[in-house]
This record gives C-alpha cells, sequence and structure tokens, in this order.
C-alpha cells in the first residue's frame, strides 16, 4: 500500500501534462511524470519516494507513436517494452527490450527505464550507439537535441521536461548487432553486465550497462576496439582499461568478477561483429 | 484532462461488470480489488514485481495489480481469477495437481490463461518466456507445467 496521498492527472494532451506538471509545483505537490508506474508505485510503497501528484504520459498520442517516416524509426516514450520488442524496425532495441519478466514488460516504458532512477537503463543502449533524436517537451515548449547531449550517466532533463519520443536513422537501426547480457542468476536479474553493440562502416560501436554505476559508451574504448594493429586478445584488454572506471561491486558481483565479465563481453563482440581481421 | 484527488468515485469493469467505486488516488489496483470488492484471488505477495502473485488481466493482458494504480485501471477491461471460470488451464491444475498452498495459483492460472488466449498452441520458448513472471514456492513447478501442457493443444 502507498501510504501518503497523491493527486492523479490523465493528461490528453502535452500542453495538458505541462501545464498539470506546472499547476502541481504551484500547489507545492511535488509532482512526478507517469508511465509504466514499475518504479514509481514501488518506490512510493517503500517510501523512498512521495510524489504529491503524478501526470498519466500513457495516454497522450505523441507518447504512443510507432512508426517509420522520413527515413527514420519513431519510437514515443510511453510504449511498453513488449510493444518495442515486437517491433522490427530497431532488432538491437527489440533485442534489449527482453528484459525483467513478460508481464511487467506489459506496462514498463521505454521512457521510464531511460529515465527512471536504477542504474541499469539498459534500453537506451541501443539509441547511444545511433544518431538518435531525442523530442522533449517542457515550460519551455518543444525541442528535438541529439540523446547524445543529453543522456550522460542519466538523462539530464529540465525542470518540468518530459521524453516525448526518440527517432532513429533507419540507416543505422539496420546495422548488424551483438549483444551479451551476463546476470548472477536467473535471467531476471539485474545485469552484471550489459553489452550492445553495432558493426558500422567506421568500424564497432559499443555501450554497456551493469558494470559501472551508469550506461556508458566511450569514444576512447571503441579506438581501441577498432585498432586492428593490436591482436582482438590485446585489443579487449586495452579497451577495458580505456573506461578508466571503478567496477560496480555489490552481492550481484564482485568488480573483479565484472571485470572478468567485462573482458569476456568485449572479446565476444570483437569475433562477433567480424572486428578480428 | 482527468484530475482524481482526495476520495475519488470511479468506475471499474471488472469482470464483465461496470462498478463504481471510492479509491484514493494511490491505492493499486490490487488494494482495491481485495479491500473493496472483496476479490481476494490476487494475492498481495512481494508487493515489488517480483512474485506475480497479484496477477490481473487489463484488456487481455497480464499485469502485476500492486504497480498499477486503480485509476490507471479505468477504461480498460480487468478481469480477475474469480472471472474466470472451468478454463481449460484450470481443470488443467486440478487434474495435474499444479498447485500445493495455493498462493501462487491464481496468479499463474491467469497468466496461463492469457498466454493460451493468445498463443493457443505455445512452443516451449513462449510458455518459458510467460510463466518466468510467477514464482512459486511449493511445487518445483512441475505439477504447473504440467497443467499448462495439459491445457493447451499440440505445440506450434
Ligand atoms: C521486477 C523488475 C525488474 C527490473 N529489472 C530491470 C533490469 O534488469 N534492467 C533494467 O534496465 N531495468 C529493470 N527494471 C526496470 C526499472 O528498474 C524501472 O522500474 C523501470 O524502468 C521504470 O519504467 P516505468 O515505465 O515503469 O516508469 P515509471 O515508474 O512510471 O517512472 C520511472 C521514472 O521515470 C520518469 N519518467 C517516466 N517516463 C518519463 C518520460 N517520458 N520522460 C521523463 N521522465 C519519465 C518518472 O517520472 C519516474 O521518475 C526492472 C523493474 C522491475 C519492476
Ligand atoms: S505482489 Fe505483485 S508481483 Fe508480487
Ligand atoms: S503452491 Fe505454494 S507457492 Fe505455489
Amino acid at each position: 500500500m502507498i501510504a501518503h496521498n497523491l493527486v492523479y492527472h490523465r493528461p490528453e494532451t502535452i500542453g495538458e501534462a505541462l501545464g498539470a506538471f506546472a499547476g502541481a509545483e504551484a500547489e507545492g505537490l511535488k509532482p512526478y511524470y507517469l508511465a509504466g508506474g514499475t518504479e514509481i508505485t514501488t518506490f512510493s510503497r517503500r517510501g523512498l519516494i512521495t510524489p504529491g501528484a503524478l501526470i498519466d504520459l500513457k495516454t497522450i498520442p505523441e507518447c504512443r507513436v510507432l512508426t517509420r517516416r522520413e527515413g527514420s524509426a519513431v519510437f514515443g516514450a510511453g510504449l511498453t517494452l513488449n510493444e518495442v520488442g515486437e517491433c522490427p524496425f530497431f532488432p538491437l532495441l527489440s533485442e534489449a527490450a527482453g528484459i525483467v519478466d513478460h508481464t511487467v514488460r506489459n506496462r514498463l516504458t521505454l521512457g521510464g527505464n531511460i529515465a527512471g532512477m536504477l542504474p541499469y537503463r539498459e534500453t537506451v543502449l541501443p539509441f547511444l550507439l545511433t544518431d538518435t533524436a531525442a523530442r522533449l517537451a517542457g515550460p519551455g515548449g518543444e525541442r528535438e537535441v541529439p540523446l547524445a547531449d543529453i543522456f550522460s550517466r542519466r538523462l539530464k532533463l529540465k525542470p518540468g521536461e518530459f521524453l516525448v519520443q526518440l527517432r532513429v536513422p533507419e540507416a543505422e537501426a539496420g546495422l548488424p548487432w551483438f549483444r551479451r547480457r551476463r546476470v548472477k542468476q536467473s535471467r531476471l536479474d539485474y545485469p552484471l553486465l550489459t553489452i550492445c553493440a553495432l558493426a558500422a562502416r567506421d568500424g564497432i560501436r559499443l555501450a554497456l550497462s551493469g558494470v559501472f554505476d551508469s550506461p556508458v559508451r566511450s569514444p576512447e574504448v571503441e579506438a581501441v576496439l577498432n585498432d586492428r594493429s593490436l591482436e582482438p586478445a590485446r585489443r579487449a584488454e586495452t579497451a577495458a582499461a580505456a573506461f578508466g572506471l571503478r567496477a560496480r561491486d555489490d552481492q550481484r558481483g564482485s568488480a573483479q568478477y565484472r571485470e572478468m565479465l567485462l573482458l569476456r563481453g568485449l572479446e565476444e563482440t570483437i569475433r562477433e561483429l567480424g572486428g578480428e581481421g | 484532462m482527468i484530475t482524481y484527488r482526495g476520495q475519488a468515485a470511479i468506475r471499474l469493469t471488472v469482470n464483465g461488470e461496470v462498478r463504481e467505486v471510492v479509491v484514493r488516488p494511490a491505492d493499486t489496483l490490487l488494494h482495491v480489488l481485495r479491500d473493496r470488492f472483496g476479490l481476494t484471488g490476487a494475492k498481495a505477495g512481494c508487493e515489488n514485481g517480483d512474485c506475480g502473485a497479484c496477477t490481473v488481466l487489463l484488456d487481455g493482458k497480464p499485469v502485476k495489480s500492486c504497480m498499477v494504480l486503480a485509476v490507471e485501471a479505468e477504461g480498460s477491461g480487468i478481469t480477475t481469477i474469480e472471472g474466470l471460470r472451468d478454463t481449460p488451464v484450470q481443470r488443467g491444475f486440478l487434474e495435474q495437481a499444479g498447485f500445493q498452498c495455493g498462493f501462487c495459483t491464481s496468479g499463474f492460472i491467469v497468466n496461463a490463461h492469457a498466454l493460451l488466449q493468445t498463443h493457443p498452441r505455445p512452443d516451449r520458448e513462449t510458455i518459458r518466456d510467460w510463466l518466468e513472471s510467477n514464482l512459486c514456492r511449493c511445487t518445483g513447478y512441475e505439477g504447473i507445467e504440467k497443467a499448462i501442457a495439459a491445457a493447451a493443444g499440440p505445440r506450434e
């Protein structure tokens, strides 16, 4: 049971959602945008957050878009992971959406996973590998910006802003891909390592989650991964070091274990995406 | 825009019947089903999205009702275990002894029923994908798997 009281808004338009957010703030109620609610309800029940108002984005038509237009695949932030998983537009994303269990995936959304508080945010990885544009709505109006400009460790939105859509160039969405997810025990566990990679003309692009405190893509790491003057095993080793970050160390896995998985994952990525030659 | 605050009267369609109920906007669907409607088939296990004991159908899709607010379910058709009568999955659970203490059973049945409505002849992989949403602490899953296999037609 969620012990505290809150106000619930179900807007039909972006403008209504922004108005509800501003209105709640003016009333002194802490507003949260609500998507799948899997994090908001469980965190509220445990008293980790106490939203004063929830603004439900799920029924705003722009947040539900799933289409191809003008050379891009467009994903609404309010799509559930099952809807994304069943969509053929971006095969690596469909695979990445296969986290948690089938029932939870009927509610959990793309926007909620990317904007959520837990450090994994696995569905952001495929987007980080492409020239994805993020459509945002906020008190200053709507804007479209490269996702890379607003995602650094986490999604950095302005106050009152929310994610409406993500737009991926189709040419990149169709690139050969590789994904490897390592967990402690069950497939449903949070990841010790999730690697997502694409084989582009200019070489392998790679982003990962689970090993460090947040999802990461690093140009330095990719430079090493694609340096064919080094033997593949040496490349993987040097690339792992090039992250320059400390691996997480918790009850799911020690830092040493995660580092070993990372090394193996990088070796596999090079092998699978033809980077050995 | 619809707004609910304080004590709000909403209409929910539960097992085909439209019912009015007064809720707090913070009330989860699980608690409203159990405490307001007396439909106690959906169980409060972990209330954290892990166990699936609270599974109900929203417009035919299984969801964990501990993570859905009752106000969010307005406008959707809600099906609980009480709304399923003598379905093949229920018969399968009886015939194959798919339960012991029964705490997890309604969640499993509701989920498996939705599975068979969507994939009448599911392959192994599809059964695994859907059913890993539910935990059982008694049976070791063998009886549950047999129950679902008995209810399903030949494989896809
Ligand atoms: C049992 C379980 C296991 C999980 N395992 C994993 C896992 O292994 N890997 C993983 O990556 N995730 C995992 N998750 C998912 C993750 O922890 C979050 O619960 C989930 O991503 C939140 O998505 P949601 O749509 O339910 O968001 P909500 O709970 O509705 O919202 C989460 C946060 O995002 C904000 N938000 C939502 N939508 C938007 C938007 N469009 N724009 C701006 N802000 C927004 C909300 O205000 C809130 O702060 C798991 C979740 C559960 C329940
Ligand atoms: S009570 Fe809802 S998943 Fe456990
Ligand atoms: S029969 Fe007891 S938990 Fe499943």
